[in-house]
């Protein structure tokens, strides 16, 4: 695939119903990306959507341009997955590249919460989420990120990573974050980056109005003491949420402290826990 | 005679249509004079007396008297024109661009390009200039002499070339750079001390690589940058340029520790800036930041400070990822952790990544801001709730 090919797409927009079910009002698709129709999931959120985004593909490829974008409208709840790990693969030629972005309604709460993104040897990727919170809106973002296929015993074989994270409000920045990763030129697991721990995961919880300290506190009791992984938590620039930052030396570590994470977000944030998802 | 002060616009320009042009020749190797005294091709005495820093580019209008203008003209001057065969690749053509460019700007001869082609003054003799071309052995050139007009606008990269001394700024970098100024630099250790203390076996080679990391991974490719855009931003007296930065800039500062190092020692440099320069943008700034209008970063003050101070944007970046160094080694010393003379040795250690970062960042656009360095934010992170602590962060 080239660079003027259209690229994969996937268009989906949700809106509260007056039954109070979060519905898909509408979706817009394009190779090779898949999805479920929304699954109702969490008993104490009857009516927020579950989606689950699939790539029957396997994974990215070099040259791939997908874009997904997800747009909750005024008070609808939307919960945002894959159904399996995105495996980059090499390529001899261009990278891929996919952007999401995120609009995130008045009242609206969403969550996108990926499973890992595994770049293999030789791999180059960029991703760039973008995301827009309306007043009283909540938005969790998760990303993980694996060494590369360790049980093939490759880590950091992957030539280039560049994921880019900016979230705003319809007035201004919340925050921003981009991590450049190219093992070639630098080893991701020297001391004060990654050090001993190949596994990442990050969560930011963009919450404007809510008490953005008590939040970040939350998250912090929820990952400081964890033992199998190294986190902590801290507020967002102005008062507009947290951010939770997780290390582990394996991915069932990562995943569970993500996940202790997510419970504490949803606790501080809704009340409850959230559902076990089906993968 | 007619006295010239500034240079007043471009003959292209609406407003000047209609009049008499008077050429006034210029060679190319005068273009960056600031004083000097000419007659036009209509005779008129003209004394030429321009701030330092200004380009007599060619067009460029000197005198308006409503009828008739006086009008910076380039004449023709001898050039080895060369010209690179259609059929290289991209790869060929930029290294051989590239070898053509260093091999002159090393003997500091500016070059045009124009029309596909690279104009080489001839300064010394057309052997010399030949001589200098052959040996760079590159594919497919195609070198011919001719009378061709150059350097028109003011050639890439050399414009501070010969405009200050050379020590201009020297002590006010200094001065900037000195642990004697009161900004609390160095109350903070950005993860550094948690970090430790969960190592208790890291030693002086496991610090000094957290150190470049901590410089090269998080302040260069963020503050560096940032710095380096408001020190433009202050060359041009564009405090809204400054106040964008500083908002950017705080976005990116994502946890707790990394906006308080930031901010706190930007609000007491910006306090303590009206003592060392007399600026009207840095007061302006230094307005701003004490009413809670802007953030007033650390990297966004230093530039400002340091513009005004007639620290160039080199020196400047160098400055602050030299800091940022020294403070975590002094960090590291005053936890027991590394002694002070080796701290100054895994100083001097660093120098050559704190030059290749600077430089990076002095080329970086301002729209690839970057930093991360997780396991140092997750220790800074964790330093806020920990029982007994030496540093603020």
């Amino acid at each position: 695939m080239t660079s003027e090919e259209p690229g994969g797409r996937l268009d989906l927009r949700f809106a509260l119903g007056s039954d109070g079910r979060t519905a898909l009002v509408r979706r817009e698709h394009r190779f090779p990306f898949h999805f479920t129709t929304p699954l109702y999931l969490d008993g104490n959120m009857p009516g927020m959507a579950f989606v689950y985004v699939q790539n029957p593909t396997g994974g990215v490829f070099g040259g791939d341009r997908l874009e997904l974008s997800v747009a909750a409208d005024a008070g609808a709840a939307v919960h945002v997955t894959t159904t399996s790990a995105t495996k980059v693969y090499r390529t001899e030629g261009e990278g891929a590249v996919q952007r999401v972005s995120l609009a995130v309604g008045t009242g609206a709460f969403v969550e996108y919460i990926p499973e890992p993104l595994i770049p293999q040897a030789g791999s180059r990727y960029e991703q760039d989420v973008a995301a827009v919170v309306d007043e009283e809106g909540a938005l969790l973002i998760a990303e993980t990120l694996a060494p590369g296929r360790v049980a093939h015993g490759e880590a950091f074989a992957y030539d280039r990573l560049l994921l880019r994270t900016a979230v705003r409000t319809p007035e201004a920045d919340v925050c921003a974050e981009t991590v450049l990763l190219e093992p070639t030129k630098g080893r991701p697991d020297r001391r004060g980056l990654l050090g001993e721990f190949p596994y990442l995961s990050t969560l930011l919880a963009v919450a404007p109005g809510r008490d953005s300290a008590a939040l970040a506190d939350a998250l912090d009791d929820a990952v400081r003491d964890l033992g199998f992984a190294l986190g902590a938590a801290g507020t967002l620039p102005r008062e507009q949420g947290a951010l939770v930052r997780v290390l582990a030396r394996s991915s069932p570590a990562v995943t569970a402290a993500l996940a202790a994470a997510w419970q504490a977000a949803r606790m501080f944030l809704l009340g409850h826990a959230p559902p076990r998802r089906r993968k | 005679m007619l006295h010239v002060r500034a240079v007043l616009g471009r003959l292209d320009e609406a407003r000047y249509s209609g009049r008499t042009v008077e050429r006034l020749p210029i060679h190319s190797s005068e273009a960056a004079k600031a004083r000097m005294r000419r007659r036009t091709d209509a005779g008129t005495d003209v004394a030429i007396e321009l701030p330092r820093g200004t380009y007599l580019q060619h067009g460029a209008v000197l005198a308006d008297d409503g009828k008739r203008i006086v009008v910076v003209e380039r004449t023709p001057e001898e050039a080895a024109v060369v010209s690179f065969s259609p059929a290289l690749d991209r790869e060929e053509l930029l290294g051989a661009a590239v070898c053509l460019g260093h091999a002159f700007g090393n003997q500091h001869v500016p070059l045009d390009v124009a029309a596909g082609e690279v104009r080489v003054p001839v300064t010394t003799s057309r052997e010399v200039v030949l001589a200098t071309i052959r040996s760079l052995d590159l594919p497919d050139v195609e070198v011919r002499f001719d009378s061709v007009p150059l350097a028109l606008a003011r050639p890439a990269g050399i414009a501070a070339h010969g405009e200050k001394p050379m020590t201009a700024g020297f002590l006010g970098g200094l001065q900037l750079a000195d642990s004697a100024l009161p900004i609390g630099r160095f109350v903070h250790s950005n993860g550094l001390e948690a970090l430790l203390q969960d190592d208790a076996a890291a030693g002086e080679e496991t610090i000094a690589d957290i150190v470049r990391v901590f410089v090269t991974e998080c302040v260069a490719p963020l503050d560096g940058v940032v710095l380096a855009h408001a020190h433009r931003a202050t060359d041009a007296g564009s405090v809204e340029r400054l106040v964008e930065l500083d908002l950017l800039l705080e976005t990116f500062k994502t946890t707790p520790a990394a906006r308080l190092a930031s901010t706190s020692c930007g609000h007491r440099l910006v306090a303590l800036a009206p003592l060392l320069v007399d600026s009207p943008t840095v007061a302006e700034l230094s307005r701003l930041v004490a009413g809670r209008r802007t953030p007033g970063n650390l990297a966004v003050v230093d530039g400002a400070v340091a513009c005004a101070l007639g620290v160039d944007r080199e020196a400047a970046v160098l400055i602050e990822l030299r800091g940022a160094a020294a403070g975590l080694f002094s960090a590291a010393v005053r936890l027991g952790r590394l002694s002070a003379l080796r701290a100054q040795g895994a100083l001097r250690g660093l120098e050559p990544p704190l030059h290749a970062a600077a430089a990076e960042a002095l080329r970086a656009p301002i729209d690839l801001l970057r930093a991360a360095a997780p396991e140092l934010e997750i220790y800074a992170l964790r330093h806020r709730r920990a029982d007994a602590r030496l540093f603020m962060t």
